[in-house]
């Protein structure tokens, strides 16, 4: 059989396909409103996770909190630690080029842990990259809590 | 952002007529024309960033030097490549072009696709716009140092203070975005985030091209399908990190040695601009090395029946293309670069690890979990059913490199799976962080390989 002189196959392969490259970004985008719509948000939040692989720390710890659908949009990587090695590599990158300034690595270090010690100095950091993030600023990399950094 | 366009032009501009002097060709259907057109965009990145990085070690890379030298080198490449006598007709690829309504029909399948991603793409820029976590541990921190500190410090991106950020990476990608951000006068994400989807975009032209001047138009247009169609390719297109525009380079080099063996008249030269892409891929990420030695043993010591020393006159042709940038990143890691962390960690007692069996075992379910998270179990089957359906050509009707360039995607897979098993660091946390964006690299050349081996639609069964 054939369709416009090219055989039906070829529309059935293709209409399959095509669909697959238009479902993958539809779904996507359908979690996400519904995580952020806070809609069924552990279950939207989980087809995202599961789906997107975001990495394991933070599917293991989102089981059971609402908090999930934000936790995925968050930039800080939680796999790498509390809020101590958040901050410690946050302020890596925001002040990388004066860390070089610095005489020694040591100086650099306490530099690191000094800037990022109140909220406000980590919120002047955020508001500077111009990133919408949440971050979980209690001691361990359980995601029990939230804030959003205004 | 209008100078971040005009930069972009300009680098697309210097790739064609590097392109037109490197491989000169006569053909002028659509195919060849998309195929040269993907060719440029990522030849001209490859250059673009070698001038900027020139530039960098002037202390001139403010934007007035930086668009002069470009502008003239591509004033320059232009005269060249129009003095140059007409290519032989016999180099040119005929491609089995169709432009019946039927194909229109799927090229607007493509488009409709593309609208739809591009929507994602969008959504997923506004929730990360500086991209992934490499994005802004990696790539753009060293283009940040590289403009900001473009007068007299740019090398601090490669000091010990920030070793954690692997300061031996290749350039080709960080090199682009300040430049781009040069031209754009302030570091945007916008033209971080712009080049990492245009890479995207250029491996599914990149498909098309190659796929279309060697099997069927339309077989060409499925290949588009099945590269938007891939989940995590789409996602990590706006994640501003090398792999996609590695695999972008894999699948060039790849794809002009498959398209060597279909011009004899232009395979020297199509060789040599291979061997530049696969060059180019080393100057975007260090697995590109790996492909780079891959492609020649493969090409030495599989698939082609020709005599042992017509594939090493071939493999030379091959290594011409290849040899100058590979100086520039051996120029670049004993100049600039610092120690590379897995080398740095090696210890021969490591090599002890290849006989635990359980390594092997976490490994290998690594790998075919990152398949199927890579393209999602409906996209695997469908492939698979397509293969099944059309089969796949064999004998002489076959082209006889793509032996040899499965071979070396075996052996670039290889190298993948014995890092990991003789590596230091928590195997889990390893494949973890890296498996999939490792797939995604050689997924198109996958994908390539698949579609020109394939016998076109309607063929007798």
């Amino acid at each position: 059989m054939s369709v416009l002189g090219r055989p039906l196959s070829l529309l059935v392969f293709a209409m399959l396909l095509l669909l697959l490259a238009i479902a993958h970004p539809i779904t996507f985008l359908q979690a996400r409103h519904a995580a952020l719509d806070g809609q069924s948000f552990v279950s939207a939040a989980a087809l995202y996770v599961e789906r997107y692989e975001k990495p394991r720390a933070i599917r293991d710890a989102a089981r059971g909190h609402e908090s999930i659908g934000y936790v995925c949009e968050a930039p800080i990587d939680v796999r790498t630690g509390g809020p101590l090695q958040a901050r410690y590599y946050l302020s890596q990158f925001a002040l990388a080029p004066l860390l070089l300034e610095l005489e020694s690595e040591e100086a650099a270090h306490e530099l690191v842990l000094a800037n990022f010690q109140t909220q406000r100095e980590l919120t002047i950091y955020l508001e500077a990259t111009s990133r919408r993030v949440i971050v979980t600023v209690n001691d361990s990399v359980a995601l029990t809590k939230k804030h959003e950094v205004q | 952002m209008t100078f971040a366009l005009i930069a972009l032009l300009i680098s697309w501009e210097i790739g064609w007529f590097a392109l037109a002097i490197l491989w000169p060709r006569t053909g002028k259907q659509a195919s060849d024309v998309i195929l040269r057109g993907a060719l440029a965009g990522g030849l001209g990145f490859a250059i673009s960033s070698v001038l900027y990085l020139a530039c960098l070690v002037a202390g001139v890379a403010q934007r007035p030097w930086v668009v002069g030298i470009e502008v003239a080198v591509l004033l320059a490449l232009a005269t060249l490549a129009r003095r140059l006598p007409p290519p032989d007709e016999a180099a040119a690829v005929e491609s089995p072009d169709s432009d019946s309504r039927f194909d229109w029909l799927l090229r607007g399948g493509v488009l409709v696709a593309l609208i739809v991603n591009a929507n994602a793409w969008w959504v997923r820029f506004k929730d990360e716009p500086l991209g992934f976590w490499d994005a802004f541990a990696i790539w753009n921190l060293k283009a940040r140092f590289f403009f900001v500190d473009s007068g007299e410090h740019w090398q601090r991106a490669f000091s010990n203070s920030v070793s954690w950020s692997h300061t031996d990476y290749p350039l080709l990608l960080p090199l682009n975005v300040a430049r781009l951000w040069t031209y754009a006068g302030e570091p945007t994400q916008e033209v971080s985030v712009a080049l990492s989807v245009i890479f995207a975009l250029l491996v599914a032209a990149l498909l098309y091209g190659v796929v279309s001047c060697l099997a069927d138009a339309a077989l060409g247009t499925l290949a588009v399908y099945a590269v938007l169609a891939t989940p995590a390719l789409m996602a990590q297109s706006t994640w501003q990190v090398a792999d996609i525009p590695l695999a972008f380079f894999l699948a060039a080099a790849a794809g002009l040695v498959l398209v060597a063996d279909k011009i004899p008249a232009g395979e020297r030269a199509a060789l040599g601009v291979s061997g530049l892409f696969a060059g180019a891929a080393a100057w975007t990420k260090n697995e590109g090395l790996l492909f780079a030695l891959a492609i020649p043993i493969a090409m030495i010591f599989v698939g082609s029946r020709s005599e042992f020393s017509a594939r090493i006159k071939r493999t030379g042709q091959f290594a011409t293309g290849l040899a100058v940038p590979v100086a520039i990143l051996f120029l670049m890691k004993v100049t600039l670069a610092g120690e590379n962390d897995l080398a740095g960690d090696f210890a021969f007692d490591s090599l002890t690890r290849v006989f635990e069996i359980g390594r092997h075992v976490e490994i290998l379910v690594s790998f075919a979990r990152a398949l199927v998270t890579l393209c999602g179990l409906p996209l695997l089957v469908g492939l698979a059913t397509l293969a099944v359906w059309l089969r796949l050509r064999r004998g002489d009707e076959a082209n006889r490199n793509i032996a040899a360039i499965t071979a070396a995607l075996l052996l670039q897979l290889g190298g993948y799976y014995f890092i990991y098993l003789i590596t230091e660091r928590d195997l889990a946390w390893h494949l973890g962080t890296s498996n999939l964006r490792l797939f995604v690299q050689l997924w198109p050349t996958a994908l390539l390989l698949l579609f020109v081996g394939l016998r076109p639609f309607g063929a007798a069964r």
